[in-house]
């Protein structure tokens, strides 16, 4: 099977999520321009992504100091449109509870099963991919089919079959996203302790004396960290999708938490009367996965070091 | 490979006893005696060692024999195969939708790189990749159907009731799969192709006279495509995923579907029955792909074949 199957499949195709690489080889005077505007859009969208995120990042935090109608409760009639108003500037929901309300707890959930997972699936990831490339021989051979093992399930179906055995729950559904985070640092994780196990710091280090751990986590996990965390962006992306459908589904975190796929979900009966129940939720998902698109994009680019290691 | 189908299978397999509670009390509900649990065990051969159960598991399910749902009391192999037709359908839809619609536009964006529409396609195509099946196919139900009705929002028809209605009603789901595939396509091929342009022999079939329509088509087009093969292969898991949504959120009569109907009434044998023969599916179709793509573009097999 492929080195590049765990990965998000642009980053798996090898292709930049937000901007197709210039003209190969050849730069008219033209495609300088092009490529400088390009340059100057793609800043501008990476600090709209930070801004995006950073104010559903300060509004899911202080969710619980600001004065908001509670999730759970209707606050007006059901269906109100959302307006640019004080009370209730997203709307309320098909049972009157509030939109902006529910949006923002829901952003707590998404953006904490979101991280936590990811976390949890780059520190297992990272730890089992650096003592594969690290080691090699049986452990890699194990750990590695280990990992062939979680890949050879399509991500969505492995999901649902957790969820079809454990009752519903948030540490359940961190720990099923976190299985499915974890495959691609492996990966990555191996790939670079792969590159960088003959480089003369590491001998020099082997030859102080170090022990393996030693090296490990000094001399290898420093270098390996930075790239690992740029591609953590793409795959919280990806994992907020998987969260965000398994919600939709009516599998996610149970009611009345309310989550965005979730409220997707709920709007969704109301499709042809009310169309704002479903394209709110709907839009402030999109941005955010786009945010972490276009966030983790710009990190792979500058921090990616594995081209230039393998090679 | 042979390791991962054993995890695989013996994973799979393990599902019925990882689940909280007793199976048979899940499956008898109120009607729970211990008789009736000793019976279920039995049938299920629950009360077997695991590498006797898990021996006789697979070779059952070899025979594409996955026991019978207790739910519907039907093979679970029989419904599945009953709405197989449907997911296949909708996958090959979509598989061809977007590439019909991938080929020309990576070929015009890679002709024209960095004109007005290459620039437009690489916003377009960032959002397409960033959208959920699910927000996808709600804002395609509701403009193309709700709005425009030119599509149905629910509902089948088979294929030999009318072919017509069939393909109608197939579209908007089809398309919402197919948008995703669409944006990562058409990128990987325009980047294929604007690397093929700077080969020597497009530049020798340009200087004699060969007209730019020709050159993209007969001589870029087929050596930049091997990847875009390779990921179309891939993104059958992709697929497979969004078939499950999509056939929730649009209500056809899927696998998709039925895995979820499974899940919510804890009917574990037809949730087992599926997640098995997709993964082995999935496992077999990339394998068969790894070698297809050495056996398509002989230059991989001087590379590969050591």
């Amino acid at each position: 099977m492929t080195a590049i199957e765990g990965l998000p499949v642009t980053v798996a195709a090898g292709i930049d999520p937000t901007m197709p690489p210039g003209p190969g080889g050849r730069s008219t005077a033209s495609g300088v321009a092009t490529t400088r505007r390009r340059g100057r859009a793609s800043r501008v969208m990476a600090i709209l992504a930070i801004m995006w995120l950073g104010l559903v990042l300060v509004l899911a935090i202080g969710a619980d100091l600001l004065p908001l109608a509670p999730y759970d409760a209707p606050v007006g009639g059901p269906r109100e449109t959302p307006g640019l108003r004080l009370h209730e500037p997203l709307g309320t929901d098909a049972i009157g509870r509030s939109q902006l309300s529910r949006a923002i707890y829901g952003a707590r959930v998404s953006l904490s099963v979101g991280i936590l997972s990811v976390l949890l699936g780059l520190a297992a990831g990272g730890t089992l991919g650096m003592i594969a490339g690290y080691f090699g021989g049986k452990l890699d051979a194990v750990i590695g089919t280990l990992n062939d093992s979680v890949l050879a399930f399509p991500p969505l179906v492995l999901l649902l079959a957790i969820t079809a055995i454990f009752r519903q729950s948030l540490p359940t559904l961190i720990g099923s996203l976190a299985v499915l985070s974890t495959p691609s640092f492996v990966r990555l994780a191996r790939a670079g302790a792969l590159s960088y196990k003959e480089r003369e710091f590491v001998i020099a280090a082997r030859s102080m004396g170090a022990s393996h751990a030693r090296i490990l986590t000094r001399e290898l996990l420093p270098n390996l960290m930075f790239s690992l965390l740029s591609y953590s962006f793409l795959i919280v992306a990806v994992i907020i999708v998987a969260e965000g459908s398994l919600s939709f589904l009516g599998l996610g975190i149970p009611p009345p938490t309310p989550s965005w796929g979730g409220m997707v979900a709920t709007g969704r009966d109301y499709l042809a009367t009310d169309p704002q129940l479903v394209f709110t939720p709907a839009v402030i998902f999109l941005l955010t996965v786009l945010s972490f698109n276009v966030l983790g994009d710009r990190a792979r680019r500058r921090f990616d070091t594995r081209a230039s290691a393998l090679s | 490979m042979v390791a991962v189908l054993f995890i695989v299978t013996f994973a799979t397999m393990f599902m019925v006893d990882l689940g909280p509670g007793d199976p048979a009390s899940v499956l008898l509900g109120d009607a729970i005696t211990p008789q009736l649990i000793k019976q279920v065990h039995h049938d299920l051969g629950l009360d077997k060692p695991l590498i006797e159960r898990y021996g006789s598991w697979v070779a059952h399910a070899a025979t594409l024999d996955f026991g019978k749902s207790y739910r519907t009391k039907q093979p679970v192999w029989s419904s599945i195969r009953q709405r197989l037709p449907v997911t296949l359908e909708l996958a090959l839809l979509a598989q061809l939708l977007a590439l019909l619609v991938a080929i020309p536009v990576a070929l015009w964006t890679a002709y024209r790189a960095d004109g007005r529409l290459d620039r437009l396609w690489s916003v377009g195509s960032s959002l397409a990749i960033s959208s959920p099946a699910f927000v996808l196919g709600l804002v395609l139900a509701y403009f193309l159907g709700v709005r425009a009705r030119w599509f149905p929002v629910t509902g089948w028809t088979p294929f030999g009731q009318s072919p017509l209605d069939n393909l109608r009603g197939a579209f908007l789901p089809a398309l919402t799969l197919a948008v995703g595939e669409i944006a990562v396509y058409s990128r990987l091929l325009r980047a294929d192709i604007i690397a093929t342009l700077q080969e020597d022999y497009v530049l020798a079939a340009r200087s004699r006279g060969l007209s730019d329509l020709y050159v993209l088509v007969r001589h870029a087009l087929r050596p930049s495509s091997f990847s875009l093969l390779t990921l179309a292969g891939l993104s059958l898991g992709r697929l497979i995923g969004g078939a499950v949504v999509v056939e929730s959120l649009f209500a056809l009569p899927g696998v998709g579907q039925l895995l979820i109907i499974s899940i919510n009434t804890k009917d574990v044998l037809t949730v087992q029955g599926i997640v098995v023969f997709v993964a082995l599916a999935y496992v077999v179709i990339n394998a068969t792909i790894d070698v297809g793509y050495a056996w398509l573009d002989p230059r991989v097999r001087g590379v590969y074949a050591r």
